[in-house]
């Protein structure tokens, strides 16, 4: 059951969303967009950080996120599937008091940082997409504060498959949830990130390691040579090592136990792992590695981007423990 | 005007005042452009700042290397763009002084002193990188004792700028490996040469992919003997090795000032701020070594010695330490590290950290992967036994 229903996701984002894709950073009222956005929809797959998809299938987030990052997902699932539907679970009237608006017509962005995390940048989907940040406030108490698309401000990000903005100071509304509300759903949705950033550091990873089978050099497949024979396998321990941090995380998030220490051991690793990786994709096939046209730097820049968003979210769970 | 007896110092006003001209139409952080490095270049070629050590009827100043040496580091500490000839200055011109027919010498070495034409290195090839004496493009021998170019390089630095590209072609069909090759000297702009150019991640577009279909190329633009191109490729890189590494030592000092700058200013709790200090003094220390091992190579080079080993030995070490600055650099920037080399007109400084930490990605694979400086040191100072496929003994 589990396999069949990661393999439909699997092809489902392969398919709909393949690194092209990605390439294209289409805004999400993009009909290729709104198209995937209705089948994730129609699939359950917004629901996926919701109580019943956890109970049933909560030890395949991990996978779930690999996917998305192996395909550049340039939608908001994560913040939509894993922050806010499980918060809209919770509580219901956020939705009623049209704080957010319906999930399935407008994909939501999500800033997740505290006021001293002020800078206020969010990643940006056009204007059909929803803007929210969701920050503490004081005695165990957070806000969530919807912005204007509009007020918005965009610029160029290092990440060119999704946009960059910039959160202008007034919200248009507001309400708040408790912290025993938030801070399980912020831990899984951290986790689901990490994820994301080791799938794309693992596709990285993949092509080169593809591609050290095939380039030959002085006769022989560049493989061949330990330089780059171990240096591929150390980067790929790496990642295999965040994992299991990764599933320790995911673990305790599901018995509902809230882990800052296994939260930052896991960013730790994924971070260094991932980094690592995307760059030694670039060394491993040299010139075209440093192309524009080659994908290898596409997977670098969305992991150099969660490494920093990431650790937003992790300096709030340990801030709350 | 820049007198020869007081080379020096006449230079050293010029620089300040040429640089305060430039400034004014290319910001600083702008000094990577092809535009702000053809200006510099034009400039230093109107000043008579080129060819200095070119013996003096071929145009030059024939100063001594030790001045070449000290007017680069002069430019570098004045944060001078490389100008956009560089390759020509340091790679081209000392090996056709070397290596060319007087003739040669008459043609090309003008065009280069005063700016007119600029130059590309046509190595690389889609099947042919680390390993250069595999290189495919090949040259037949005409009846009219002309050569018939044809073939694909890649990667070509401003290969859409430039005149010329010196490349390495196969001249012996039957010749394996090495042997077969000659090094032509191609006219960019003779019929049947196709320039592409590429872009890099970091969104410039500084090299090219570079096409020749039947190219004729004069039997007298053949530098050296025919069949001699491997011997003089690498004469050249050992000039690359030199003096041409002197401004990227300097830059890097500079980096690690700005970064040291940097991390003094940046909001750090205290527990971390230790832990990222002694990241700072490895890298200070390394940088120190590179410095130590740079003056020594150049004291080689004003000596008349090519820096042998001890350039491939540079060459990694200088790579990896500005790779570590820059990401350093880039860490510290925080969520502006989120920008991309774009946003130079709305965050300037940020911009041009991200810019130069994508940048830096390819200072472990020009000139030499680090993969192969390794090699190299392994096997000629080590003695360690080669690490390579059978046909490239
Ligand atoms: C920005 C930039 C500018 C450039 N400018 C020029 C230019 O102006 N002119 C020009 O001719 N070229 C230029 N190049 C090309 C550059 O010289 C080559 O990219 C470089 O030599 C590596 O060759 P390759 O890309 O074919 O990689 P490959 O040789 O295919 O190497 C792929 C990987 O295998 C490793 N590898 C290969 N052989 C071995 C071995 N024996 N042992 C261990 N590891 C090995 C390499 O280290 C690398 O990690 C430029 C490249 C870049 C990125």
């Amino acid at each position: 059951m589990t396999t069949l229903l990661l393999s439909t996701f699997g092809r489902l984002v392969g398919e709909r969303h393949p690194i092209a894709q990605a390439r294209k950073a289409l805004p999400c009222d993009a009909p290729a967009q709104q198209a995937l956005w209705s089948e994730l929809a129609d699939g359950g797959w917004l629901d996926a950080g919701c109580r019943d998809f956890q109970q049933e299938n909560g030890a395949h987030t991990l996978l779930l996120g690999e996917i998305t990052g192996r395909s550049l997902m340039t939608l908001p699932y994560a913040s939509t599937a894993f922050l806010l539907m499980p918060l809209l679970e919770a509580d219901a009237r956020l939705l009623a008091d049209g704080l957010v608006s319906p999930l399935r017509d407008f994909p939501a962005s999500v800033r997740c940082s505290s006021v001293q995390q002020d800078d206020g940048w969010i990643e940006h989907f056009g204007e059909a997409a929803q803007y929210l940040h969701l920050l503490p406030v004081e005695d165990g108490a957070w806000r969530l504060e919807r912005h204007a698309p509009s007020t918005v401000a965009v610029l160029p990000g290092m990440d060119p498959t999704i946009g960059l903005g910039r959160l202008g100071q007034v919200a248009v509304t507001a309400g708040t949830l408790t912290s025993q509300v938030v801070l399980p759903v912020l831990q899984r949705h951290f986790a689901f990130e990490l994820a994301h950033l080791v799938g794309a550091a693992g596709a990285s990873l993949d092509m080169a390691i593809a591609y050290a089978k095939e380039r030959e050099q002085f006769g022989r497949p560049i493989g061949q040579f330990q330089a780059v024979k171990h240096a591929l396998v150390d980067a790929w321990m790496g990642l295999d090592n965040a994992r299991y941090a990764l599933r320790s995380l995911l673990s305790a998030t599901a018995d509902g136990t809230l882990a800052p220490d296994l939260a930052g051991t896991a960013h730790r690793l994924a971070v260094s792992a991932g980094r690592r990786a995307c760059k030694l994709a670039i060394q491993v096939h040299g010139g075209i590695g440093f192309a524009w046209e080659h994908d290898a730097h596409l997977y670098l820049k969305r992991v150099y981007h969660l490494a920093i968003t990431t650790q937003r979210s992790l300096g709030l769970l340990q801030a709350a423990a | 005007m820049i007198r020869t007896s007081h080379f020096l110092d006449d230079a050293a006003t010029w620089l300040g005042e040429a640089l305060t001209l430039l400034r004014a139409q290319h910001a600083e952080a702008a000094s990577h452009t092809p535009s702000c490095r053809q200006d510099w270049n034009r400039m230093l070629c109107d000043t008579d700042l080129v060819a200095l050590t070119w013996p003096e009827d071929r145009g030059g100043r024939a100063l001594p290397t030790a001045t070449l040496i000290a007017f680069h580091e002069m430019c570098a500490r004045h944060r001078a763009p490389q100008p956009i000839n560089s390759i020509a200055h340091a790679i081209l011109a000392p090996t056709l002084l070397m290596f060319g027919t007087s003739e040669q010498k008459a043609r090309f070495l003008p065009g280069i002193r005063n700016g007119t034409e600029i130059w590309c290195q046509g190595y690389s090839e889609p099947r042919t990188g680390s390993d250069l004496s595999s290189v495919r493009t090949r040259a037949a021998r005409q009846s009219n004792g002309h050569w018939l170019l044809n073939g694909h390089k890649i990667w070509t630095t401003q290969g859409h700028l430039a005149k010329w590209c010196f490349a390495l072609v196969r001249t012996d069909p039957a010749g394996v490996a090495h042997r077969g090759l000659s090094f032509m000297l191609v006219d960019m702009q003779a019929p049947g040469v196709r320039v592409e150019p590429i872009r890099q991640l970091t969104g410039e577009t500084d090299y090219a992919e570079v096409f020749f279909e039947n190219v004729e190329v004069p039997a007298n633009q053949v530098l050296g003997a025919e069949g001699e191109g491997w011997r003089i490729a690498m004469a050249a890189a050992e000039y690359e090795r030199g003096v041409y590494f002197l401004p990227r030592v300097v830059m890097l000092e500079q980096e690690l000032a700005q970064l040291q700058d940097e991390l003094a200013a940046a909001a750090v709790p205290p527990a971390e701020r230790h832990v990222l200090e002694h990241r700072l003094q490895s890298i200070v220390d390394l940088c120190r070594v590179v410095r130590s091992r740079v003056d020594k190579v150049l004291d080689a080079v004003a000596a008349g010695e090519t820096p042998g080993i001890e350039g491939a030995m540079l060459k990694l070490l200088w790579s990896e330490t500005r790779q570590q600055v820059q990401e350093f650099r880039l860490e510290l920037l925080g969520e502006s590290a989120l920008l991309g080399p774009e946003a130079i007109d709305s965050h300037p400084e940020s911009a041009a950290v991200v810019r130069e930490f994508l940048w830096s990605r390819a200072e472990t694979i020009v000139a030499g992967t680090s993969e192969i400086q390794r090699n190299i040191v392994a096997e000629r100072t080590l003695g360690l036994p080669k690490d390579r496929g059978a046909h490239a003994k």
